[in-house]
């Protein structure tokens, strides 16, 4: 092969540098660094490259773990919590339809505590074509424990790729983190490589429960109603912790690295219209650029999706008196209730004085352009209370030379 | 932020490709070459080779300017590796003025100007190399992605200089094919012509001259009119692979010769475009002839055609043949 791209991690990184590399790749090599024993996953575009990645470092020899190819995405999810039960580090990624077979066993690490860490390629569900495109999936499959935390580029999808390892150590709950397909899997960005031992004094893996021989017990058994609540409780109780060990994991980046990342990102948020607009993923870099020559909005970027960060959102909108809130988000629910990301944010404010819209756009991997960031600014400049209904799509095609109008 | 960085201007390029000849990788080295934040994307399509692609840079030392994740509508220059696309693709669209259309090809300058006088350009300026003849002298190979970025630097030697672009080749690519792509590189300059029109403004790095809404083809159908499976009957289908000329890129094109074919049918079934075309004879699908339309010249059919001994010399000839196109 005459393009060698996981070329810089098959040496020892010392120093940090400069790379430039696909967001995939940029995936395999943090994933690299973090040492893991076992990676197993089924390819599915796209996210293909970043597995592809990791199977060049071990078959170089510069990474020491098991590489399991399996049949299905199921056969992967169900063998990776079981190598992770069983003590060992463990990577997986997926996306789409495959994040979809997988839903049958995404419960039980989380049950078992297991801190499996699993990349998500964004992708569309099939639904009525088939689309390799780029939509939130995830946010329609994020409700059974797992954390999950949303990367805006290649940058912080690397960065992703070792802070998730962290937080799946520290809150032994599997983490999944998230870039949005193609637009940052498939594009090459520069980014800063840190150094291999930072990385590894910054994951170190720490005794936890595994499976073991000496003391035998069975996992996952059948359980009477005598006792289920009591182990979902157990799991809430523990749950209820994990916001505050993800901030904990991003302050020690910040000092590693100098990276600041929170849970909650704010820009601009003293603007004289009071408005608001809230979304995660590849989009926040659209509209901060898009920022630098527009002031009238301001811009909240959500990192951390599982679990929500409610009550902090709730004291950042109390405190700047934000009154319009918008959502741009590229996921849809065809249940006449909120699309997710939406339908997450109305509940953790529910009570203040809010006016909230949400636009559902770039479904399929459309393009978000600067066009539906100023539509959907000028959009909300009308728009005085929460009659009618709160969502719509925009920026796309009603019929032949005819635009939908978004109708609030 | 220094108020230096904070003005640094944004080079936005786009390269307009055929799956395979590299416009991705073209982008990719761009990004690599810049001092600074750079971004570089492909459109997302189906990546098939022959089929148009196009790829995106976003370069500035200001990295809020290029920390957008959206594709590139206005930009300021654009390369073509391939002349044929001219005719399928726009490649002009939403193009700054002032700015450079780089095209590879061996067409004179007046017909590259009607054809893409057809888009109505705003005022720019081209470049046009024969970077196809090049490859094939310095690479045997007709990938000219490498040396469109020659022509670039002549161009706008603004963005960054032959060593930073030498630099990012010999870290793409393994030692022996980075060497000859950079002695390739090293002739482009001095190649390509440059044909400035008198009309154009200064070339500016702020403005944008996209359309509203041109991401979004406003003539497809739309929801209303959606199919209520959302099928796609044949009988609706504007274009597909049928129309695009795949073929146009191959330097070679399989050629039959029906005398010493003798219907064994292999190449029909090796060909990965079916350019193998059969007619029905009596019940039996007989090969006629070669698809020089999506041809792209594997010449697959060509190492499967078992040729036929001609009655006279005693001499073996295949009846399929690649032949050169210019």
């Amino acid at each position: 092969m005459s393009v060698q791209p996981m070329n810089p991690f098959f040496k020892k990184i010392k120093e940090p540098v400069e790379l430039t590399m696909t967001g995939n790749y940029a995936v395999a090599g943090g994933v690299t660094q973090t040492d893991p024993d076992v990676i197993c996953a089924f390819p599915i575009t796209p996210q293909t490259q970043s597995v592809e990645g990791l199977s060049d470092v071990v078959n170089h020899g510069r990474l020491k773990a098991a590489f399991v190819n399996v049949e299905s995405e199921i056969a992967a999810l169900a063998y990776s919590t079981a190598t992770c039960a069983a003590g060992a580090r463990t990577f997986i990624a997926t996306a789409s339809q495959g994040l979809l077979l997988m839903a049958e066993c995404l419960p039980m690490p989380v049950g078992w505590r297991v801190p499996l860490t699993m990349m998500i390629s964004a992708r569309a569900f099939n639904s009525p074509n088939i689309s390799i495109w780029n939509s939130w999936e995830f946010t329609l499959l994020s409700g059974f424990g797992w954390n999950c935390i949303v990367s805006e580029n290649v940058q912080e999808t690397y960065d992703a790729s070792i802070i998730a390892s962290r937080i799946s150590e520290d809150t032994l709950f599997p983490t999944h983190f998230v870039h949005d397909g193609f637009i940052i899997s498939h594009s090459a960005q520069k980014f800063m490589a840190i150094p291999d031992e930072d990385v590894l004094k910054y994951t170190p893996k720490k005794p936890r429960h595994h499976i073991q021989t000496q003391r035998p017990g069975t996992w996952g058994s059948l359980i009477t109603p005598d006792y289920f609540m009591e182990g979902r409780l157990a799991l809430e109780l523990e749950k209820n912790t994990v916001l505050d060990k993800i901030e904990t994991a991003f302050r020690d980046f910040e000092k590693m690295t100098g990276r600041a990342y929170h849970s909650i990102e704010t820009y601009n948020l003293d603007n004289p219209s009071k408005t608001v607009c809230i979304t995660m993923g590849s989009m926040v870099g659209n509209i901060l650029t898009w920022m630098e020559d527009n002031k009238e909005i301001g811009l909240i970027k959500l990192r951390t999706w599982r679990p929500f960060p409610a009550e902090q959102l709730r004291k950042i909108i109390e405190d700047h008196n934000i009154e319009k809130i918008f959502i741009l988000e590229k996921d849809d629910d065809l249940s006449g209730h909120l699309p997710p990301v939406a339908a997450s944010i109305s509940t953790s404010l529910v009570g203040l004085p809010i006016i909230l819209r949400s636009f559902i756009v770039g479904l399929g991997g459309r393009d978000v352009t600067k066009d539906e960031i100023q539509y959907a600014t000028m959009k909300m400049r009308d728009v005085n209370d929460n009659r009618g209904k709160l969502y719509d799509y925009l920026g796309v095609r009603e019929s032949k030379g005819k635009m939908w109008e978004v109708n609030f | 932020m220094s108020e230096i960085v904070k003005d640094a201007p944004r080079f936005l390029v786009r390269f307009h490709g055929r799956g395979g000849q590299g416009a991705v990788t073209a982008a990719q080295l761009c990004s690599m070459a810049f001092d600074g934040p750079a971004t570089c994307m492909p459109t997302f399509g189906a990546e098939r080779m022959g089929s148009p692609v196009a790829s995106f840079v976003k370069m500035s030392q200001n990295y809020e300017k290029v920390r957008t994740n959206e594709q590139v509508y206005s930009p300021q220059y654009v390369a073509v590796l391939d002349d044929s696309l001219l005719f399928d693709v726009d490649c002009t669209a939403g193009m700054v003025p002032g700015g450079f259309l780089v095209i590879n090809t061996c067409r004179p300058i007046e017909e590259i100007k009607e054809i893409i006088g057809k888009n109505n350009p705003l005022a720019i300026h081209i470049a046009l190399i024969d970077a196809t003849n090049l490859a094939l002298e310095y690479l045997g190979r007709n990938i000219t992605n490498t040396l469109i970025l020659g022509a670039l630097l002549k161009v706008a030697p603004e963005i960054f200089t032959l060593a930073q672009l030498t630099d990012a080749i010999a870290e793409q690519f393994s030692p022996k094919i980075a060497q000859k792509n950079i002695d390739a590189i090293k002739v482009v300059p001095d190649a390509t012509q440059v044909f400035m029109d008198e009309n154009a403004p200064e070339l500016s790095y702020d403005k944008d001259f996209k359309t509203a809404w041109s991401h979004i083809k406003i003539d497809n159908i739309g929801a209303k009119e959606w199919d209520l499976a959302g099928v796609w009957h044949v009988d609706q289908i504007d274009g597909g692979s049928r129309r695009v000329n795949t073929g146009a890129w191959g330097i070679s094109v399989a050629q039959y010769h029906p005398e010493y074919c003798i219907q064994c049918g292999n190449c029909a079934f090796i060909c990965p475009d079916f350019c193998i075309l059969r007619e029905e004879k009596d019940g039996k699908w007989e090969v006629v002839g070669v698809d020089e339309f999506h041809c792209k010249g594997c010449g697959n059919c060509v190492e499967v055609c078992p040729g036929k001994k001609d009655k006279e010399t005693g001499e073996k000839h295949k009846a399929l043949t690649m032949r050169m196109k210019c």
